[in-house]
């Protein structure tokens, strides 16, 4: 019976939890585990020991072949409070962090409600939309260097026709990063395809009743989509996050991985493989690593702790 | 309402089948109705099939000795490669070599260092000349002075900036087989003549490029549509001082000691005038001439007139552009600090070592003996590869004198006298350049204040290095 | 609150032109956008059928007058493609399985039974996440070395088995949305959790573990770095690795390269096509009782 109630709905908000027995209790710790088990291999298996060894090196001097060493306590941390390179690095990132992820969730859920209407050809249009999350990078960064191209580029000649003399872009210090925001936005692709899989769990029937009561599509989006898609809005926010302060390849393919111009484009992740593969400095690298996870962890706690108190989920 | 069961539904359905079968039909037809002719065309070079053979040895791996070489290179490079270990193999039929094709992250040779930190190298790797000493010091490469000295080879045999980053405190460490004379100096002889210069007569002076720059700039609104030179941009910014710098007669470092001197009086003069000449125009970000496809130097475009340039893109531009006249010639210099035309070239290219762990380094050492130190070796690699070597008994060098394309490299080969600072901390000063030099370009810094950030970073590692090393 | 009640109302018909006017706007919209992604790939497309001396000319030219397949024979012959297709795709398919079951598996251990390591565990799982590769890269190097699977699929294959971090997190959010009646009810008939995963969520998640499915497909097909590190033979490189032969010291074969990218880029493209209505369309998650 196609019923459905409102209620549901909200005492999912409020996530009241049934207290459970000690037997049930017991069983769910031992179906927990069941189920858990691969990630806990896994974890066991191939990320302990990397992520050990990279937290010691990071207070030894360790080089890249890995015979001298020598335990260093906190020097690596001190001197990278005082890197120059290293405090650019953060600011570069932060930058195209702050810029790239709204807008690119923005892009994302506006194309996927786009694509979710009922449009002829829609299955075409969601081909070309995610196409460009899977070129492969090496085909990408060239396309992009002649995109980009400030005398030749199609970005500089397009604006030409309205009449804006375009920016010299990756030779310009100033533009090289929203040069790579643009590119970044380019790739929604994957985003695009998560939102739409999201918007398939929007009750109809929510919308049609809230038309019905005279509510504008706006207003409709606010209260009816956003809550059902607020799952994945964290989702796509957090691991954007994450994903930014780790932003390397295109980065490197684009700009040949010296920061140029005049290292406006210098990332954390790009100092730290050239601090490890270039220097050799495996011990400054690993501490520097270190400090882009205590960041990383705090950006993300943050925003669960804000975003995640106003998400849905229509399971609790 | 429930929905019917999607696994009951077709994939796709008839009506989208159609749709696509019909636009694949009209983008196929669009060509023909359009008028353009659909050629069948000739691959442009010789097509050996690098992936498709570069890997086994003749034998299937099953010669006496076989040892692994990481190549860096794809293209028209990497199959001269497979073809240099063919040859070798014909001769030395106890060895076989297999090429890996191991390409570099940018310029960071990844699956080489990975492999070597993780104890599984190749036999024999490549590395560039001023990474010798870090790479000696760190203990990546292994000491061929018994072998050299066991089969009587002597450093003489080498032109001496080879040499310089060939050993390490005295010990052989690698072997080069690449000795890039960077660079001759070419120009567009027709854009000299469009601005009133004598075509056949370069410019022997900074000074006199300065002058020719002037007559030959074009504008066009806030662009730049035709330059001069572009110092500052000559295969990248550390490249760029270090030719100029050469060119202005600076020192990089203290002769004989790891001590850098990017203070030096000419090289800073070099960065002023790189850093002028980028202001005169308007700022880098003036200046885009660069063609839109990546295969070809902006020199191609014919809107730069006079530019050093490496032999592959050189190559490159006579192949695309026959009807261009190029003129070639040695690099400008500046008094006072600059005595004679060429001088501010240096050697730099490639040079092969027998990584640390290594299963089969007397073998490996054959190979490169054979490719780096014998006349056989030096014109495989010639005939195949096309770069210069550095050994002196090579007929391979006659063969370039001769060549119309390289000619000017020969000369500037066998002059140079330079190469990039090896010291034990090379890299890391080639990336404090790159970074303080950009940042003077584009007038974020002073030219002075760039060079002495560049000391003291440097010097700090190098201090921090060397204790390290001592065991602290 | 209220309850809707079975009947539901007749949908009062909207006038005509605010209707035509929102297809002719969303059409629009979407004909513009498309042609703005679509232009880089338009690049690469037409670039793979230009003849070299069209590449290097000056100004650009948008539609060459003669097309060539130069590019694709001599691509071809560099790149043995459907060799490297082929080892590719058996990286690409059993990444695929690995990572789509092994993550459903973690996701709904903690998000499904409520147990008191839930979230810890959840915590650590995105903590790896928050690591920059390049600094765990030797140490787990060394891990397969100790293995001995240095030069084989392996280090490309099995850890997608033991849940990819990624996909748990988005799994947990989709499975944390479907609603706990469902679970409830299944345990009261006496199911047990095994059969609870695999019959009722399992099934309702079918959109996004084709969403899982596919990415995985994708990473594992455009992944340069792992088979650039772990495989050494050329006969078993894949087709991101092929890509890079067309990359020489100072300059690129773009040609080749670009009709290259276009012959990678095509088995997804197809794909996808076919895909979409997986995980697009599904069952709808609320609203259906019992």
């Amino acid at each position: 019976m196609a019923t459905r109630t409102m209620t549901s709905a909200t005492s999912a908000t409020t996530g009241r939890r049934r207290r459970t027995k000690s037997p049930m209790r017991n069983q769910n710790v031992k179906w927990g585990l069941i189920f858990t088990s691969p990630a806990i291999v896994g974890l066991l298996m191939f990320t302990a020991y990397p992520v050990l060894m990279s937290l010691y090196y990071s207070f030894t001097s360790r080089t890249m072949v890995g015979d001298i060493s020598h335990w260093v306590g906190w020097q690596n941390f001190r001197d990278l409070l005082h890197d120059g390179l290293f405090k650019q690095s953060l600011w570069n990132t932060g930058y195209i962090i702050v810029l790239s992820v709204p807008i690119g969730i923005v892009v994302a859920v506006f194309l996927a409600v786009l694509l979710n209407l009922k449009v002829r050809g829609q299955s075409v249009y969601r081909v070309i939309f995610f196409l460009p999350s899977i070129m492969p990078i090496v085909a990408t960064a060239v396309i992009w260097s002649y995109v980009f191209n400030p005398q030749y580029g199609v970005l500089n000649n397009l604006l030409g026709y309205v009449g804006i003399d375009g920016p010299a872009w990756l030779s310009s210090p100033d533009w090289a990063k929203p040069a790579l925001i643009i590119l970044a936005t380019w790739g929604v692709g994957n985003l695009m395809v998560i939102m739409l899989a999201g918007l398939q769990d929007v009750p109809v029937e929510l919308h049609d009743q809230a038309k019905v009561d005279g509510a504008s599509t706006w207003s409709r989006f606010r209260h009816v989509t956003i809550p059902f898609i607020s799952p994945h809005l964290l989702f796509a926010l957090v691991t954007g996050l994450i994903a930014g302060f780790q932003y390397f390849t295109p980065v490197y393919v684009l700009t040949g991985g010296t920061g140029s111009p005049a290292g406006s484009t210098m990332v954390s992740s790009l100092y730290l493989y050239q601090n490890a593969f270039t220097f050799f400095k495996v011990g400054y690298a690993s501490a520097m690593a270190w400090i882009l996870f205590v960041i990383t962890a705090i950006v993300a706690i943050a925003t669960f702790k804000w975003v995640g108190k106003r998400v849905y989920y229509g399971g609790r | 309402m429930r929905q019917r069961d999607p696994r009951l539904r077709m994939p796709i359905s008839r009506r989208q089948l159609l749709a696509a079968a019909g636009g694949l039909a009209a983008a196929a037809a669009a060509p023909a109705v359009s008028g353009c002719t659909i050629t069948k065309g000739q691959p442009p070079i010789d097509t050996m099939g690098l992936g498709k053979d570069a890997a086994s040895a003749p034998g299937g791996g099953k010669r006496k000795h076989n040892i692994t070489m990481y190549s860096l290179w794809g293209s028209t490079v990497g199959q001269g490669l497979v073809n240099v270990a063919r040859d070798f193999e014909k001769t030395h039929t106890d060895i076989g070599v297999r090429i890996v094709f191991a390409p570099t992250n940018g310029s960071t040779q990844q699956k080489l260092l990975t492999a070597v930190a993780g104890h599984e190298p190749p036999d024999v790797a490549q590395l560039v000349p001023l990474q010798t000493p870090q790479w000696a010091a760190m203990g990546i490469m292994t000491d061929l002075t018994p072998w050299f000295e066991r089969d009587g080879l002597s450093l003489d045999d080498f032109f001496a900036p080879a040499v310089e980053a060939m050993t390490y405190n005295d010990r052989v460490y690698n072997l080069n087989w690449d000795a890039d004379p960077n660079f001759p100096f070419f120009w567009n002889k027709k854009i000299f003549e469009d601005a009133g210069l004598d075509p056949d007569t370069p410019p022997k002076t900074i000074d006199e490029v300065d002058e020719y720059s002037a007559k030959i700039l074009q504008r066009k609104g806030q662009r730049v549509t035709r330059i001069g030179m572009v110092p500052w941009d000559i295969y990248g910014s550390s490249n760029s001082l270090f030719t100029w710098g050469f060119a202005f007669g600076g020192k990089f470092r203290k002769p004989g000691s790891d001590a850098v001197t990017p203070d030096d009086e000419y090289v800073v003069k070099a960065l002023e005038w790189m850093c002028d000449s980028a202001k005169k125009v308007g700022g880098p970000d003036a200046v885009s001439i660069s063609p839109p496809s990546l295969t070809l130097h902006p020199f191609s475009t014919g809107n730069l007139a006079m530019a050093p340039l490496v032999a592959p893109n050189l190559r490159d531009i006579i192949d695309a552009k026959p009807d261009m006249e190029i003129g070639s010639g040695l690099l400008p210099y500046q008094p006072p600090g600059g005595t004679h035309v060429g001088q501010g070239a240096w050697i730099g290219g490639w040079s092969a070592f027998i990584p640390r762990y290594a299963k089969e380094p007397e073998a490996a050492w054959e190979f490169i003996k054979w490719w780096s130190a014998s006349d056989e070796g030096t014109m495989s690699s010639w005939k195949h590869v096309g770069f210069p070597v550095s050994y002196k008994k090579s007929s391979s060098l006659q063969l370039m004198k001769k060549d119309p394309v390289m000619g000017p490299y020969y000369d500037t080969l066998v002059n140079s006298s330079n190469t990039r600072p090896p010291v034990l901390v090379a890299d890391y000063y080639t990336a404090q350049l790159d970074d303080q030099i950009s940042k003077a370009v584009y007038g974020q810094v002073k030219p002075l204040q760039a060079m002495r950030n560049v000391k003291e970073n440097t010097m700090t590692e190098l201090r921090r290095l060397q204790k390290e090393l001592m065991g602290r | 609150m209220t309850t809707i009640s079975v009947r539901r109302p007749v949908r009062r018909r909207t006038p005509l032109w605010p209707r035509i006017a929102e297809k002719i706007v969303s059409h629009a919209v979407l004909i513009v956008l498309s042609v703005a992604f679509l232009i880089p790939l338009y690049w690469m497309v037409s670039g793979a059928l230009k003849t070299t001396q069209d590449l290097n000319a000056f100004p650009v030219i948008w539609f060459p007058d003669t097309l060539t397949l130069e590019n694709y024979i001599y691509g071809l012959d560099v790149f043995p493609f459907l060799r490297y297709y082929f080892n590719t795709a058996i990286i690409c398919v059993f990444s695929m399985i690995g990572a789509a079951f092994s993550s459903a598996m973690v996701a709904y251990g903690i998000s499904r039974i409520q147990w008191r390591m839930r979230t810890p565990l959840f915590v650590i799982i995105l903590g790896s996440m928050m690591i920059p590769f390049y600094v765990t890269m030797v140490p787990l190097f060394k891990i397969f070395r100790s293995l001995h699977w240095i030069d084989t699929y392996l280090p490309l294959i099995v850890p997608h088995f033991f849940g990819v971090p990624f996909f748990v997190f988005l799994l947990r959010q989709f499975f944390l949305s479907i609603p706990g009646e469902l679970s409830e009810s299944a345990r009261i008939d006496g199911a047990n959790e095994w059969s609870i995963f695999v019959r009722v969520i399992l099934p309702l998640a079918k959109p996004a573990l084709a969403a899982v499915a596919l990415f995985q497909f994708l990473a594992s097909w455009n992944d340069l770095l792992g088979p650039l590190i772990y495989l050494s033979d050329t006969n078993h490189y894949t087709v991101s690795q092929g890509l890079t032969f067309f990359q020489g010291q100072y300059s690129t074969q773009f040609g080749p390269l670009m009709a290259a990218s276009t012959l990678v880029v095509i088995p997804v493209i197809i794909v996808f096509f076919f895909a979409q209505r997986t995980f697009i369309q599904g069952i709808t998650l609320t609203g259906v009782k019992g």
